[in-house]
């Protein structure tokens, strides 16, 4: 009598044992695809994040801004120190020296109107990429010898790199 | 009977830890997914608000070849104008032609900066999917100028839009030019 009781205890022992580690498998099973999951959205924002970090240090960069008699025009690009700076780009070496500010990126400034024109000043992609996000800055393009201002506005890609 | 009594206090307590540990868990996660979705949420504001701004900062300062005036210049004439079309008889009048890309007919200084505005905006938010409405009134009632595209399902979500004015001095009133802006 004694023993059948004991039996029925451990049998008990058992289930709950077997219930608690099922609860804990489920836990690990469950938080492992939420950890992936976040990864992977980490991933995202991270490349966000660095396209908004290009883009703003594209817009203020002294290069490109627009300056009259030392005071600068928020948003507004001179058009001749953007036709410097893609000159300059042309050679890789120049391209170097930015690589700590843009990275793995593609930088182009369109004109929309009064005409479509497009300048690419850089673009480094070192090697194997997976994807890019962009981000879009709307910018006037100030002509210093006309004295007018065009619409345009610059695209900063964000390279994702790929594995290998 | 005291045996029994402590067996299933011992019981309640083991049940309170399980449910404590639980809770503990789903507030981790609940508190993980919601720092994520602000975090995003935050960004994408940031660079909507930045773009409203950006996008009214370039739009004012640049030149056409109406008197060769910039459009902030062309917005103030607009503003003394009536917003009905059919009575802008004494308003500036722009005698047609070619500007860069695109033709512009005869038409009055309002009409013409419709055209312009919509051909920027159509060349860069709308490629962008994004939702937009550019407006010019001295009276919210009766714009001067206005440019919609898709923005009436964001303002059901109002939290959405971003906006951002700018003030042109109209004597003795004010010109306020606006740009609301969503994805």
């Amino acid at each position: 009598m004694k023993a059948r009781k004991s039996q029925i205890k451990i049998g008990e022992s058992v289930a709950v044992l077997m219930i608690f580690f099922i609860l804990i498998i489920m836990g690990i099973i469950f938080w492992s695809r939420y950890s992936q999951m976040s990864a992977t959205q980490q991933q995202e924002t991270d490349i966000i994040s660095k396209a908004i970090k290009t883009s703003q240090t594209v817009t203020f960069l002294p290069e490109l801004q627009c300056s009259t008699l030392e005071v600068i025009k928020f948003s507004c690009f001179d058009l001749y120190k953007i036709r410097a700076m893609q000159e300059l780009m042309a050679d890789g070496d120049e391209m170097q020296y930015y690589f700590d500010s843009f990275s793995f990126s593609n930088i182009t400034v369109y004109s929309i109107y009064p005409t479509t024109e497009s300048w690419n000043l850089y673009d480094f992609t070192g090697g194997n990429i997976s994807g890019y996000v962009t981000t879009q800055i709307p910018v006037a393009i100030y002509d210093p010898v006309t004295m007018k201002f065009a619409f345009g506005y610059v695209n900063v890609a964000a390279y994702v790199k790929g594995r290998g | 009977m005291k045996k029994t009594r402590k067996k299933s206090q011992t019981e309640l307590l083991g049940i309170a830890i399980v449910v404590i540990i639980l809770s503990i868990g789903v507030l981790i996660l609940i508190s993980n997914v919601m720092k994520k979705t602000t975090t995003t949420e935050q960004k994408r504001e940031f660079s909507e608000k930045q773009m409203a701004t950006n996008i009214l900062g370039a739009i004012l300062s640049t030149s056409t070849n109406f008197r060769n005036d910039r459009i902030s210049t062309l917005l103030i004439d607009c503003g003394n104008c009536a917003p009905d079309p059919s009575m802008r008889g004494s308003c500036s009048y722009y005698e047609g032609g070619q500007e860069g890309d695109i033709y512009i007919p005869p038409t009055d200084v309002c009409t013409y900066l419709q055209t312009i505005i919509s051909y920027m905006l159509d060349n860069t938010l709308k490629v962008w999917n994004k939702k937009y409405q550019f407006l010019a009134y001295i009276s919210l009632s009766y714009p001067q100028i206005n440019i919609t595209e898709g923005i009436e399902q964001c303002m059901e979500k109002s939290s959405y839009v971003q906006k951002d004015f700018y003030y042109l001095p109209l004597y003795p009133q004010t010109l306020t030019v606006e740009l609301s802006l969503c994805s």
